[in-house]
C-alpha cells in the first residue's frame, strides 16, 4: 500500500497538493487535519460515506469555501483564492453534479458563458460554435451539435458539455462531482473514454462518486475520508471492493442497531401491490408491503429510487403497469388520488417540497387535510388545532408553539413537521424518500421511532435512505434500485450495510 | 421569553407598520388640511366613496397576489361589464338581468384568463396583458365610444348611489366583500391552498392541493369582482364608458402590496389590502384639497407609493 506521503518518483511536482486542512461550520469540525495529493496526469477517486467530507475538501480546492487552517499548493505554487475564480485562474475547474448549465441558451453560449468570443461590441456565436467544436474534438467525443439549445440534449451529453465548459477555461485539473449520477450505461462509456483521453493528454483529475465498481475501472488512485479525516490514499489496485467499504464504515457505524425491530412475518393481504410500472424515470418495477411491514429501497442518489415514489404517489404518468391498493387496482391520476387511497409521501427535499415556509407549523400540517376539517364552508379551528396539537406532541417538534413559521426551524424540526403532516393525512402506507437525510441524531431516532410504531399498527411503509445501515436494521424487505430497475426483494435475514453498499453499485 | 418577544416583534412590525403609515398619513393631512375641511363628514364620506371600488378590487387582487399570480386585465373587465350592464339595462329594463349581463362578462374574460393560465400554462402577466386589449377593444367597439347612461333609479341605488340611512350603500358592498374575501382567505380551504399554492407550488402539489384548479378560480374570481366594481361604476355614475377603470389597475397593485400581500404570493391580507386602498384614497383626495395640479398629484403619488411599499417590504435589516 502506497500512502500520498511514499511518492515513488519523488521529483515530479503534483497538481495538487493540500495540506492539514481544517474547516468548520458553526462551531462544528467538518474536515480534521484533511492530506489530498493529485499527482499530474492521474484520475484520483474521492470516496466515503454520506457527510464524510468530500463534497466540503473540492468545495475548498475549488475555491468556494475557505479554509479555516491548512495550505493548498498548485503546481508547486502556494495558492490561497477564495472564490471558483480564483480556482480557475490557478487552472481548476469543477464538473457539479446538479449541472450548472443555463437550459436555453445553447451548448456554444453554454461552454463560453463566462470568456465570450466577441467581434466588436457583439459577441461572436459562430466563433463559439467552431471553437466548441475543436474542444469537443479534443475531447475525442462525437460532436455535439453547438447550436442546440441545452434543454434539448440528453443528460449525459450536458455532463459532457459541463466538462467542455471546464476545459474551455483551461484547466489542467478537473474536479467530477458524480458525474454519472444520471447517466445510462451507454453514456457512462462514453463519459469514461472521455476521462482516459483527457488523461492522456496530461489533465488531472479528481473524481468523486459513490460507484465504488467505477472507481476500478478508471481510477488510479483512491482517497478514503471518513468522518472528516483522511483514512487512507491507495493505488487502487492495491485495494479490493470489501476493503474499500472496510475503509469507509471504519467497521463502527453501527448505531442503526439500536433501531433493530422486531419483524412482522407477512399475512393478510397486501396493502400495496405495484405491478411492473414503468415510468420514464423507471423500468419494470414490482413490489409488495403487507400489513406492519416495511420495504427498503436501497439505491445509490439517481438510481431511480425517487421516481418510484414518484409514480405511486401519482406524480409521474405510468406507462405500464398497475397499482392496487388493497388488492383493487387503482388509477392513481394525481397526489390527491393518492392520499385519497391512504397513500402519503414524506418527499426527498423537504424545504421546495414538503414545506411553504412562509406558513406557520400548523398551517403546514393541515394543508393536506383541509377539506376534512372543513364544515360547509369554514375550516374548523377547533379540530385543526386539536390535530396540530396531537402530531406536534407526538413528533415532539422543537419550537415554542404550532404558529411559529417553519422557515425558522432547524432542519430536524421541519422534517418532523412534515413527517407530521402526511401522518396527519391518516395514511394506510407511508412512502419515506431519505427522511433522516441532513438532520441531527435526536431527530433522526425521533422519526424512526414514529416510522416504527406507524407500521406496528398495521399500516405498511416504503423506506429509502442514503443511509445504507438504517435500511439494513430497519427494513423487512429489501429491494435494490440500480440504474433505474428494481430487483427481486430480499428477506432481511440479518443483511448488513456492507451487503448493501456491495450490492448498489 | 423577552428576547423572543422582541425579535417575534422585529420579525413582524413590518406586518403592523401598514396601519402607521395610515395613521400617520391622516394625522398629516388632518392637521394641515384642516382649513380646507379634510376632516369634515362630507369629504370623509367623499374618500370613502372614491375608494370603494379600488378597494373591491383590491380583494380580488389579494387571492390573485396571494396565489402567486397577477391580473392586469381588471380594468378592462371593470369598463367592459360595465357597458354590458348598462345596454342590457337600456334594452331589457331590468335589474337583475343586468347585473346578471354585467358578472357573466366577469365570469366570462375571468374563465378566459384561468383557462390559459392554469390548462395552458402561460404565465398570467402575459395573459392578462393580452386580455387586456381585448376587452377594451371590445368596451369600445359595443359603446362606440359612447358613454350608456343609466336612467333607472333601482339600478343606480342599489348599485352605487343610494343610502341605508346615513350609510353610502357603496360602503356596505365594500364592507361585505371585504369581509367576505377576509374570511375567504383566512378560514376556508379555497383561501388557505391559494396561499400554499403561492407559497410554494411544489410544496402545495404534494399536499394534494390542486394548484391549477386553485390558479382557475382565483383568476375567475377576480373577473367576477372587477364586474362587479364595474357594475358599482356604472350606478354610482349613472352611467358607463369605456374609460371607467382604465388607470385603476396599478392603483389596486399598489393597494394590495402596501397593505402587506407578497407581489411574489404566499403572503396576503384583505384587511390590509382594504387599509392600502383608504391610503391611495386619502392621498388623492388631500392632494387634491392641496391644491395641486394633476402633475403635481401624480409626482406625489407616485412618491408616497415608492415610500410605504419601502416601509412594508424593503430589505430586512439585520
Amino acid at each position: 500500500m502506497t500512502t500520498s506521503g511514499e511518492n515513488d518518483t519523488g521529483k515530479r511536482i503534483p497538481a495538487i497538493e493540500a495540506a492539514g486542512i481544517n474547516i468548520g461550520f458553526n462551531g462544528v469540525p467538518v474536515l480534521h487535519d484533511v492530506d489530498f495529493t493529485l499527482e499530474e496526469g492521474e484520475v484520483h477517486a474521492l470516496v466515503g460515506m454520506n457527510g464524510a467530507g468530500k463534497s466540503t475538501l473540492v468545495k475548498i480546492l475549488n475555491g468556494f469555501y475557505r479554509k479555516d487552517s491548512g495550505s493548498v499548493r498548485v503546481f508547486g505554487k502556494q495558492q490561497d483564492y477564495d472564490s471558483p475564480q480564483g480556482a480557475n485562474r490557478a487552472g481548476i475547474a469543477m464538473v457539479y453534479q446538479d449541472l450548472s448549465l443555463a437550459p436555453s441558451l445553447t451548448v456554444a453560449q453554454n461552454i463560453y458563458l463566462m470568456r465570450p468570443f466577441r467581434s466588436g461590441l457583439l459577441l461572436d456565436d459562430r466563433r463559439a460554435a467552431r471553437e466548441a467544436l475543436a474542444l469537443f474534438d479534443r475531447m475525442g467525443i462525437e460532436p455535439i451539435d453547438p447550436h442546440a439549445r441545452v434543454e434539448e440534449v440528453s443528460p449525459g451529453q450536458a455532463q459532457l458539455v459541463e466538462i467542455a465548459k471546464a476545459l474551455s477555461l483551461d484547466a489542467k485539473i478537473l474536479i467530477l462531482d458524480e458525474p454519472t449520477a444520471s447517466l445510462s450505461n451507454v453514456e457512462i462509456g462514453i463519459l469514461f473514454a472521455t476521462v482516459e483521453r483527457l488523461k492522456k493528454g496530461g489533465i488531472s483529475i479528481v473524481y468523486i462518486t459513490h460507484y465504488l465498481k467505477d472507481v476500478f475501472r478508471i481510477c488510479d488512485r483512491v482517497t478514503i475520508l471518513r468522518d472528516g479525516q483522511h483514512i487512507l490514499t491507495s493505488q487502487v489496485a492495491d485495494l479490493t471492493l470489501d476493503e474499500m467499504i472496510d475503509r469507509m464504515l471504519g467497521g463502527e457505524s453501527r448505531e442503526g442497531a439500536a433501531w433493530t425491530r422486531h419483524r412482522a412475518a407477512p399475512d393478510d393481504k397486501p396493502l400495496l401491490e405495484a405491478r411492473d410500472i414503468a415510468t420514464d424515470g423507471v423500468e419494470h418495477a414490482s413490489f409488495t408491503i403487507y400489513p406492519g411491514q416495511i420495504v427498503g429501497l436501497a439505491g445509490l442518489l439517481g438510481s431511480g429510487r425517487t421516481e418510484i415514489t414518484r409514480a405511486i404517489y401519482g406524480l409521474d404518468r405510468l406507462r405500464a403497469g398497475e397499482i392496487l391498493v388493497a388488492g383493487k387496482p387503482v388509477a392513481i391520476r394525481d397526489s390527491r388520488t393518492a392520499l385519497n387511497n391512504g397513500i402519503s409521501l414524506v418527499p426527498e427535499d423537504r424545504r421546495r417540497q414538503g414545506l411553504v415556509l412562509d406558513f406557520s407549523i400548523a398551517d403546514n400540517m393541515v394543508l393536506p387535510i383541509l377539506r376534512r376539517l372543513s364544515g360547509l364552508v369554514f375550516i374548523d379551528r377547533g379540530r385543526s388545532a386539536e390535530v396540530v396539537r396531537r402530531y406536534f406532541d407526538h413528533l415532539d417538534v422543537k419550537a415554542t408553539d404550532p404558529g411559529q413559521q417553519v422557515r425558522l426551524l432547524s432542519g430536524g424540526n421541519q422534517q418532523k413537521v412534515v413527517v407530521g403532516k402526511f401522518l396527519a393525512c391518516e395514511p394506510s402506507i407511508l412512502l419515506l424518500d431519505d427522511p433522516t437525510f441532513g438532520i441531527d441524531i435526536h431527530a433522526k431516532r425521533a422519526i424512526m421511532r414514529i416510522v416504527k410504531d406507524f407500521a406496528a399498527q398495521g399500516n405498511g411503509v416504503l423506506f429509502i435512505s442514503s443511509e445504507l445501515h438504517e435500511i439494513a436494521a430497519f427494513c423487512d424487505v429489501v429491494h435494490v434500485v440500480r440504474r433505474r430497475r428494481l430487483e427481486e426483494g430480499m428477506r432481511n435475514d440479518g443483511l448488513t450495510e456492507d451487503d448493501l453498499l456491495a450490492m448498489v453499485q | 421569553m423577552g428576547v423572543k418577544g422582541v425579535s417575534a416583534w422585529r420579525r413582524n412590525w413590518r406586518d403592523y407598520v401598514i396601519y402607521l403609515v395610515f395613521a400617520g398619513i391622516f394625522l398629516f393631512f388632518a392637521v394641515f388640511l384642516h382649513d380646507k375641511g379634510f376632516l369634515s363628514k362630507n369629504n370623509l364620506m367623499n374618500i370613502a366613496r372614491q375608494t370603494a371600488m379600488i378597494a373591491i378590487m383590491a380583494v380580488g387582487m389579494t387571492f390573485v397576489l396571494s396565489a402567486a399570480e397577477i391580473d392586469l386585465s381588471m380594468g378592462g373587465i371593470v369598463a367592459l361589464s360595465a357597458l354590458v350592464g348598462a345596454l342590457t339595462l337600456r334594452y331589457t329594463d331590468s335589474v337583475p338581468c343586468a347585473a346578471a349581463a354585467g358578472l357573466a362578462m366577469g365570469v366570462a374574460v375571468g374563465g378566459l384568463n384561468g383557462f390559459f393560465v392554469a390548462k395552458v400554462g402561460i404565465p398570467s402577466f402575459l395573459v392578462t396583458l393580452g386580455m387586456t386589449g381585448i376587452v377594451t377593444g371590445v368596451a369600445r367597439w359595443i359603446s362606440r365610444l359612447q358613454s350608456v347612461p343609466i336612467n333607472n333609479d333601482v339600478f343606480t341605488w342599489v348599485f352605487g348611489s343610494g343610502n341605508i340611512g346615513p350609510v353610502p350603500i357603496l360602503f356596505v358592498w365594500t364592507v361585505a366583500v371585504a369581509a367576505a374575501g377576509s374570511l375567504g382567505l383566512r378560514r376556508t380551504q379555497f383561501g388557505r391552498e391559494t396561499l400554499a399554492t403561492g407559497g410554494n407550488k411544489i410544496a402545495a402539489l404534494y399536499s394534494g392541493v390542486k394548484v391549477n384548479r386553485i390558479k382557475f378560480c382565483v383568476m375567475l374570481l377576480n373577473g367576477v369582482i372587477a364586474a362587479l366594481a364595474g357594475i358599482l361604476y356604472s350606478g354610482r355614475l349613472q352611467g358607463a364608458r369605456y374609460t371607467l377603470g382604465e388607470n385603476d389597475v396599478m392603483l389596486v397593485v399598489a393597494a394590495v402590496i402596501i397593505g402587506g400581500t407578497s407581489l411574489f404570493g404566499g403572503k396576503g391580507t384583505v384587511v390590509g389590502s382594504i387599509v392600502g386602498a383608504l391610503i391611495m384614497g386619502m392621498v388623492n383626495n388631500g392632494l387634491i384639497l392641496m391644491g395641486l395640479s394633476v402633475d403635481q398629484q401624480m409626482i406625489f403619488r407616485g412618491v408616497i407609493i415608492i415610500l410605504s411599499v419601502t416601509l412594508t417590504m424593503g430589505k430586512r435589516t439585520g
